[in-house]
């Protein structure tokens, strides 16, 4: 596969951003590749029960 | 070869936390990655967390989704205007291995686990 692109003119005024966050990309620029990925696991199913056992450095 | 310069007239920064990175100029290869647990818990007893408890959950060490590249795509660009213009970029914070990047790059790779805990004494449904 042979893939064409023509890149005319690029201005750009003012980007504000508030907040960038958790491995995500701002990019100004080129790029030939690029991958992202994310998990996510939130309650309830991660909700542990039980009397609180401290978790420490092994001994 | 990507060859398209990029101008940024005034940029602003506020904060740049947890392993982020602002990069101004090419780069060749960018491998980003961020493993977090969050847990509520109903007192507040501060315990330090054991790198173990990564281990714990599957979350942290399933295979990555990043597929693998593998099609053979052949590129070719024109650039008629070598330059990306941006007159002002106002970031008020990049957090948790993120990535300003002005300028050009061959191949970025960004991933992210993320483990929500609640932690209760007893069971709040009252079954035992």
């Amino acid at each position: 596969m042979i893939y064409h692109v023509t890149n005319k003119g690029l201005n750009i005024g003012d980007i504000k951003v508030r907040i960038i966050s958790t491995s995500s990309v701002l990019l100004v620029g080129d790029v030939r590749t690029i991958q992202l990925s994310a998990a996510f696991d939130t309650p309830p199913d991660s909700v542990i029960y039980g009397p609180l056992v401290p978790v420490g450095p092994k001994s | 070869m990507l060859r398209r310069t990029s101008h940024v007239k005034l940029l602003t920064v506020n904060n740049v936390v947890f392993s982020s990175t602002l990069q101004i100029g090419d780069s060749q290869f960018v491998d980003s990655t961020s493993h977090a647990i969050a847990i509520l818990q109903e007192h507040n007893h501060f315990s330090p967390l054991n790198e173990d408890e990564f281990n714990l959950h599957p979350i942290f060490y399933y295979q990555s989704p990043c597929p693998v590249i593998y099609e053979d795509v052949k590129m070719d660009t024109i650039n008629d205007n070598p330059k990306i213009n941006v007159r002002t970029l106002d970031i008020l914070a990049a957090s948790t291995s993120s990535l300003i990047h002005i300028g050009n790059s061959d191949h970025i790779r960004m991933s992210n686990r993320l483990k929500n805990l609640l932690k209760y004494d007893k069971n709040p449904d009252g079954d035992d």
